[in-house]
């Protein structure tokens, strides 16, 4: 019985392990960039045409001040500030593979150290600073704009 | 000094031996148990699972980190169990016993380990197939590369133990890589960077089992050949029966054993062709000058018994084991199984007066009761009744044919059996389809093999 469920269990576990390191592998991601324009409800494409719209835009900024950062406090509407930057990560939420729940505590709040160390479980990798990139809205005390608050509005 | 109980038999028998099979197969979960769940209680302390609920995500996250705390402390447990210490006796009843629950925990652990990496990948699936990946690579991280390759090392020598009949010799000398996982796994979950940094109990506590487990590892692989007592005998006489048994006979070059009747011992014959350490059943009397053995070849190292010659020195280690008539009654049904009549041999010889005892000798065919004559001369003119069973012409020992050969199963207090482990099983379950408390049925089951 005990051997039949160790035969079972490595079995299955390598399987899923085979099989997501060649999918992760073989048909690896390009960059971090093209993951969030191809298959992400993605604020990159608003990075992208970031330079357009502030050229297009000449009305519509806001401010990034701390009052108006600790406003977006919650699980649908989630900014953080990382090292004098302010990120908006609201879509991103969902994703996050340690969950929700770890990161709506921070939301509207500094939450440097928090990223740096994983609340205390170590360091983020470099693609995970990359991909958090992708939803800078700009730096505290400066200016961003709606297109960049809001990306769906620019799609 | 150990107590006493005069009462129950009419002689001196030290009191542990009293206590029921089951009150130790109790005392041992209960320690299993302990173990195990005081690393899982700490991480709910300081991480309570109601924190997770209502996400998919951080719950196959959280059931992860929880498979690798679980998993940890069930390798450690069954490293520990893997030592042979008194201790574990008096724990888990007799060496047998504690050598099962090592098997058990040891595959256990393989299994849920195996999905420790599996579970903490999935909240990366969501990212992407590549982060997914790469988190299993672990990025450069030395702690979780050492959980990685304690892990391949450990299913490694799981698959070989489990799935390979190897040669005993090399079955033990990859069963020690397992220390190599241990090591591997005790890096990883000490200096992984992750909540546990955040449960200093915890990491304490995983800090104190690491400590246990390698020097688990170090008393068997290093130092147990130093450390334990070992009585010299020399061989005596040795010949062969026949069907593949060899009769032999050892004298004491100082001390005498002191043994129980129905005990076995580790049969160490240094300088030799025989490689490793054995198991036997003492078959002689207790306490016996001379110590009889009878061996089966199995096709391993001790198929080479013959080429001994008398006048090899052997060292014994032990004795072991607690499969005694004084774990039971006074009417008592003995079933021997093959060459697991070694220990009845013993049994016979030593049996007290008051007892009341049919043995049953199972073999395959007559001729290969090979053992009888040695069977009837122990048993002398004690109460014993012989019942050879030849499968071949009365078929398949059950409680039904047992009945057909006019046993009253309701006259008996308690049954011993010793035998294949199918038979074993087979009769167990039989017996206690017809009622019997599982703490009446005494069975004698050894090997540190699953396969054994």
């Amino acid at each position: 019985m005990l051997r039949r469920t160790v035969l079972i269990s490595l079995f299955v576990s390598w399987s899923i392990l085979t099989a997501i390191l060649l999918a992760g592998l073989v048909f690896r991601d390009r960059s971090v960039s093209s993951l969030a324009v191809d298959n992400i409800q993605t604020p990159l494409k608003n990075t992208i045409t970031r330079e357009e719209s502030q050229l297009s835009n000449t009305g519509g900024t806001t401010p990034l001040t701390s009052e108006e950062l600790a406003r977006h406090n919650g699980s649908n509407d989630c900014w953080l500030l990382i090292d004098s930057k302010v990120y908006n990560v609201t879509e991103y939420l969902p994703r996050h593979p340690g969950g929700v729940f770890i990161i709506t505590p921070f939301c509207g709040k500094d939450a440097s150290i928090v990223f740096q160390t994983k609340n205390g479980e170590g360091a983020h990798s470099s693609r995970a600073w990359d991909l958090l990139h992708l939803y800078s809205l700009g730096d505290l005390n400066g200016t961003t704009t709606q297109e960049r608050i809001d990306p769906t509005r620019q799609l | 000094m150990q107590k006493t109980d005069t009462k129950t038999h009419g002689e001196k028998v030290p009191i542990l031996e009293l206590v029921s099979s089951s009150m130790f197969r109790h005392r041992g979960i209960t320690a299993v148990i302990l173990f195990v769940v005081l690393p899982v209680l700490l991480w709910f302390w300081y991480a309570p699972p109601w924190n997770v609920t209502g996400s998919f995500i951080p719950s196959v996250k959280y059931l992860g980190q929880v498979f690798g705390v679980l998993g940890f402390s069930l390798f450690t447990l069954a490293l520990l169990l893997s030592v042979r210490i008194p201790l574990l006796e008096t724990i888990f009843g007799d060496l047998a016993s504690a050598y099962r629950f090592h098997q058990t925990l040891g595959g256990l652990s393989v299994i849920i380990l195996a999905f420790h990496p599996v579970f903490l990948l999935v909240p990366y699936l969501q990212l992407s197939n590549t982060e997914a990946a790469l988190f299993f690579l672990s990025n450069g991280d030395v702690a979780k590369l050492a959980g990685l390759a304690g892990l391949f090392v450990f299913e490694g020598a799981i698959i070989l133990t489990y799935f390979f009949r190897l040669p005993y010799h090399l079955w033990k000398t990859t069963h020690r890589f397992l220390g190599l996982a241990f090591l591997f796994g005790a890096y990883h979950a000490i200096f992984i960077s992750g909540a546990i940094r955040t449960m200093p109990v915890l990491q304490w506590t995983f800090i104190a089992f690491s400590v246990v487990g390698l020097l688990a590892v170090l008393y068997r692989v290093v130092f147990h050949r130093a450390v334990v007592k070992r009585s010299p005998y020399r061989i005596a006489s040795i010949e062969s029966l026949g069907s593949s048994v060899t009769h032999l006979v050892l004298e004491p070059l100082k001390e005498p054993l002191v043994f129980r009747a129905g005990q076995f011992v580790y049969l160490n014959f240094r300088g030799t062709s025989m490689r490793d350490e054995h198991p036997f059943s003492i078959c002689s009397r207790e306490n016996a000058n001379k110590l009889v053995f009878l061996s089966k070849s199995l096709g391993d190292d001790t198929s080479r018994f013959l080429h001994l010659k008398p006048g090899t020195r052997v060292e014994i280690e032990g004795p072991y084991g607690r499969f005694s008539f004084r774990n039971g009654g006074k009417r008592q049904l003995w079933i021997a199984g093959g060459i697991g009549i070694t220990p009845f041999l013993s049994l016979a010889a030593s049996l007290p007066e008051g007892y009341n005892v049919d043995c049953y000798y199972v073999v395959s065919q007559e001729k290969q009761a090979i053992a009888l004559p040695f069977l009837k001369a122990a048993v002398s003119d004690r109460p014993i009744r012989i019942r050879l069973w030849d499968t071949s012409r009365s078929g398949i020992m059950t409680t039904e044919s047992l009945e057909k050969d006019n046993i009253d199963l309701s006259t008996f207090d308690d049954f011993f059996v010793c035998g294949p482990v199918p038979m074993m099983k087979a009769l167990q379950r039989a017996f206690v389809r017809r009622g019997f408390h599982p703490s009446r049925i005494h069975s004698e089951v050894f090997g540190m093999r699953p396969d054994s």
